[in-house]
């Protein structure tokens, strides 16, 4: 007979938005558990640019997004500070970009409450002379940088200690309703094919752009716009702050310098396939032609690869209005399926990362009430990471504190057992074999793919080139026991790390992608054992 | 001056095509803007890996896969040098042995040989420091890495070796040579030329082994050590040599990640050999320019690492520039170059298509490149132009595993020709 667990809440989705929920849930001690289908952060909350809203954005097409993000931009800046670079922005207005635009954007940020000031040219480019000579006007606002796999982790983290379950790789596969009410649910673990059975009175979905094919699951019909942003990484911090076109929103607005590369993003555009969205050249151009407006030598950077995410938009009563998404409210719904008959389940729709704590708050304090439970939001209060652990003794900021949270201190015990795990695995990232052995050893982390999104391997200049092998070797008693073969987890992890670099394959990018193609293809015959061993 | 011929290119084609020049008494030059690629290799000599008509299959006689090869395909390099392809891997074997660096094989069979990752690879000449007598009666394989080494992993080695030597009992060592910091492998391989140190390893070696039960009289030929591929500074060191006859077993060094031991060494053999030859070098120099009269090439412009230009006439050149490494190749978004000549590049399969990283098709863009006639001169070229190495369209060295071999052929033909 099947096993059956019980708990009072399940929340679908390992995306920022879903990790915020079980989180406050946590926090305020109802009994939950999150199933994810695959990592978390595996979706759009780590295929983004990395940029902490000031809302200034928004300031002129939407008002209320604005304010919202200037809002849990302060609160985020408090509770998240380990996974935030509080850099600050620029908005630089370029001399093609029109000035009636500035006056509007000014009035909207004052009335947002997003603290703006006109920064002299001068002194923005000595810091950062890379940018272009041909801009009119440049002010600051109170963006910031977000590490949005350190973000869901140190949520996750927080939860778990507070009582939250959290399953990754798991697929919700069925729901179970009685009398027109949520009375549990099926999940199926995906590296094992094993199923169980789970009580609960409330399914929160928050699968983001999958929550249509959650709904699917009880015959409601949900409807999600699902768009696509495409994103370029450099292989250096072009800037030190991040850096927004000041005109109407458009393709290639946003760059933010983000841990030592950079990222020059988005487009927009509508997708029916977001499973399989990936870059096309048409928008790798539009980006680079955008880019070079505001640093002329673009051309000339290092362009390591290029990725796409897929935003979850709310495409109002079913109307989308046009291609460009952009034009439709970032805005989230809850939809009480209490409206469809169905008791107990509530989608979410759209969102920002910017705005996740906020709209986890008003989701629990909406399922609070259905459910009758009393209990205040402590979110914004309770840091992420408390200063007790964030802290060393002689109060300098612990490293290892703000990379993984309150896990951090598992990897300085581990550092202290083995003090000749000091030495740097990844020269790009600068991770040692302590992070990568401990981080390993996790029981979430099931391949060197998740142990990517954790440490950051593979995400640095050489795309996995040394660090794949290293992390392999260095963990080697970890990942042999993981579900999937070692070798499968090092053939996957490189060919995800090459489907980012296919469309901007030119320059030096191509001698590294050769590089790395001779040492696993030519020296380690890796495609071979693949043919031969049924890996 | 004048040289009768000037090689573009330090790596293997390169290198091979100048000692072929002055072998015939040619004045020679070699114009090189970075150190070849040769230190990334494994210091084997791949020829040909796999049968052509099927690609699962190891080749057991890579020229006779080539036979095959050329016949079905004849626009791939190697279909241009059958002429002289024995020839030219004798020509090799000769000048490296002269050196010190001794390969063993040869281009009529293949023989296995095993990674630092544990997995296996075929080649046709491997120096004997890579060389397993016998996979089939290894009854040991210990495996022995150094702390703070971050390139070989024991465990790793021999849990993947299972597939491929299963009977054998795998035991891995870990030497503490009480180095309070990274340890690379260029550092390893100076400090095993040390007797200390070396003694140091051996006895450690052999403390570890007796806490597995593994005395004196177990030390024989079924027992295999396997080291990084770090065994010596240089290509005549002893000391794989003296490894084997201390302990009375096989001892191997595996390559793997760059900087490649083995990969240097054959790129010293090589230096050292033109060198005494006569050969000269210019280093840290590029060549930006030429001047052609009735169709040419008399001079080259040479920009050198200081960025004054040098002027230098050649009876000959041959260009050996390498792929997209070596930067005998650029891509651009759109295209792909030749950057010194201009030659026209072809790239016979489309640049990012829907291919798996690693497969046994092998990604196109190696096989972008000039097109060559068969005296190795770029078509639509020049008279005096030849061209060698990975620069040259069809070949796909990571799939077919023929890189060196191909770079040995077409370089020691065009030095023959040019």
């Amino acid at each position: 007979m099947m096993v059956v667990n019980k708990t009072k809440v399940m929340v679908i989705g390992g995306g920022t938005t879903g990790v915020g929920i079980i989180r406050d849930l946590a926090l305020r001690g109802i009994d939950a558990v999150l199933v994810e289908q695959q990592d978390l952060a595996h979706g759009a909350s780590f295929r983004f640019h990395g940029l902490l809203h000031s809302g200034a954005r928004y300031a002129v097409n939407d008002f209320s997004a604005a304010k919202e993000c200037i809002e849990e931009n302060i609160i985020l800046k408090k509770i998240a500070s380990t996974c935030i670079n509080n850099s600050g922005g620029l908005f630089v207005q370029h001399k093609t970009d029109r000035d009636e635009y500035i006056g509007e954007w000014l009035r909207g940020c004052s009335e947002a409450g997003i603290e703006v000031k006109e920064v002299s040219i001068q002194n923005v480019l000595n810091e950062n002379p890379a940018m272009s000579r041909d801009l009119k006007r440049i002010y600051s606002v109170p963006d910031g940088i977000i590490d949005g796999a350190r973000l869901v982790w140190a949520n996750v983290y927080q939860a778990m200690e507070y009582g939250a379950r959290v399953l990754t790789y798991t697929k919700l596969s069925g729901i179970y309703t009685a009398n027109g009410k949520v009375t549990g649910a099926e999940v199926i673990n995906t590296l094992t094919g094993q199923k169980s059975n789970w009580e609960c009175e409330t399914i929160i979905n928050a699968a983001g752009t999958w929550a249509d094919e959650v709904a699917k699951l009880t015959g409601i019909e949900l409807n999600v716009t699902k768009n696509k942003g495409t994103l370029l990484v450099f292989n250096q911090r072009l800037t030190q702050k991040v850096v927004n076109r000041l005109r109407i929103p458009d393709d290639g607005d946003i760059i933010v310098p983000h841990h030592t590369v950079t990222i020059l993003g988005t487009t927009s555009v509508n997708t029916d396939e977001p499973d399989s969205a990936k870059p096309t050249s048409g928008e790798v151009q539009i980006l680079l032609d955008a880019g070079r407006e505001l640093f002329p030598e673009i051309d000339n950077y290092r362009l390591l690869r290029a990725y796409a995410g897929v935003r979850p938009l709310y495409a109002g009563n079913g109307e989308v209005k046009d291609d460009d998404g952009r034009d439709i409210s970032r805005d989230f719904r809850i939809f009480d399926h209490a409206h469809n008959g169905l008791n107990g389940f509530i989608s979410l729709i759209g969102g920002k990362l910017t705005t996740y704590r906020m709209i986890a708050e008003k989701t629990v304090n909406y399922v609070c009430k259905t459910m009758g439970i009393k209990k205040k939001c402590q979110t914004a209060e309770i840091p992420l990471v408390d200063s007790k652990r964030l802290l060393t003794m002689d109060g300098k900021v612990n490293k290892f504190a703000v990379r993984y949270g309150i896990r951090g201190e598992m990897i300085q015990k581990y550092l202290q057992q083995n003090p000749e795990k000091e030495i740097t695995l990844c020269e790009c990232e600068d991770i040692s074999f302590a992070e990568v052995e401990e981080v390993a050893s996790w029981k979430s982390t099931n391949n060197l793919d998740d142990l990517r999104r954790k440490t950051r391997i593979g995400m640095g200049t050489c795309q996995g080139l040394y660090c794949s092998f290293r992390s392999l070797g260095s963990a080697w008693n970890a990942m042999k026991n993981k579900p999937q073969h070692p070798l499968r987890q090092l053939v996957c992890f490189l060919e995800k790390r090459y489907k980012g670099q296919k469309s901007v394959l030119w320059e030096a990018q191509i001698k590294e992608c050769e590089l790395t193609l001779g040492i696993y293809s030519t020296i380690f015959n890796l495609e071979r054992v693949e043919e031969n061993s049924e890996v | 001056m004048k040289y009768d011929v000037v090689v573009i290119g330090s790596g293997m084609s390169g290198m091979i095509a100048a000692a072929k020049a002055v072998s015939r008494n040619k004045n020679t030059l070699i114009i090189t803007k970075g150190q070849g690629i040769l230190p990334l290799t494994t210091g084997c000599i791949d020829i040909w890996g796999y049968q052509v008509n099927n690609p699962k299959a190891p080749a057991l006689n890579p020229y006779e896969e080539i036979q095959r090869l050329a016949a079905c395909k004849p626009e791939h390099p190697y279909a241009r040098v059958l002429d002289v392809l024995p020839e030219s891997i004798d020509f090799l074997k000769k000048i490296l042995k002269n050196s010190g660096y001794s390969l063993t094989g040869s281009i009529y069979s293949n023989q296995k040989v095993l990674t630092a990752l544990g997995t296996e690879r075929v080649t046709a000449l491997a120096p004997e420091s890579m060389v397993v007598k016998d996979f089939a009666r290894l009854k040991r394989i210990i495996a022995v890495g150094f702390n703070r080494y971050p390139d070989f992993f024991p465990q790793m080695f021999l849990d993947n070796l299972n597939t491929i030597i299963p009977q054998a009992a795998k035991i891995p060592v870990l030497i503490d040579l009480d180095i309070k910091e990274t340890v690379r492998s260029n550092h390893l391989s100076l400090l095993l030329e040390r007797q200390d140190i070396l003694a140091k390893v051996e006895e450690q070696i052999r403390v570890q082994l007796l806490q597995h039960g593994i005395e004196n009289k177990h030390y024989d030929d079924s027992m295999l050590i396997v080291l990084p591929a770090v065994l010596g500074k240089n290509p005549g060191s002893q000391v794989a040599k003296r490894l084997r006859s201390n302990f009375n077993t096989q001892v191997i060094g595996v390559p793997g990640l760059p900087p490649s031991i083995p990969g240097e060494h054959l790129q010293q053999a090589l230096m050292i050999f033109l060198k005494r030859q006569g050969v000269e070098f210019r280093h840290n120099s590029e060549v930006v320019g030429d001047i052609r009269e009735n169709g040419k090439i008399t001079y080259l412009s040479v920009k050198d690492s200081t960025a004054i230009f040098h002027s230098v006439e050649a009876g000959s050149v041959i260009l050996a520039a390498g792929s997209f490494i070596g930067g005998g190749l650029t891509a651009k978004q759109d295209s792909m170059l030749e950057p010194i000549f201009k030659l026209p590049v072809i790239n016979p399969r489309h640049v990012g298509e829907d291919v798996p990283f690693l497969s046994l098709e092998g990604q196109g863009f190696l096989e972008a490149g000039v097109e060559v006639d068969d005296k190795l001169r770029p078509l639509k070229g020049i008279d005096n132009l030849y061209a060698a190495g990975s620069i040259l369209a069809h070949g796909n060295y990571a799939s077919e595993k023929s890189g060196l071999g191909i770079a040995v052929a077409t370089g020691y033909k065009a030095g023959s020709l040019a």
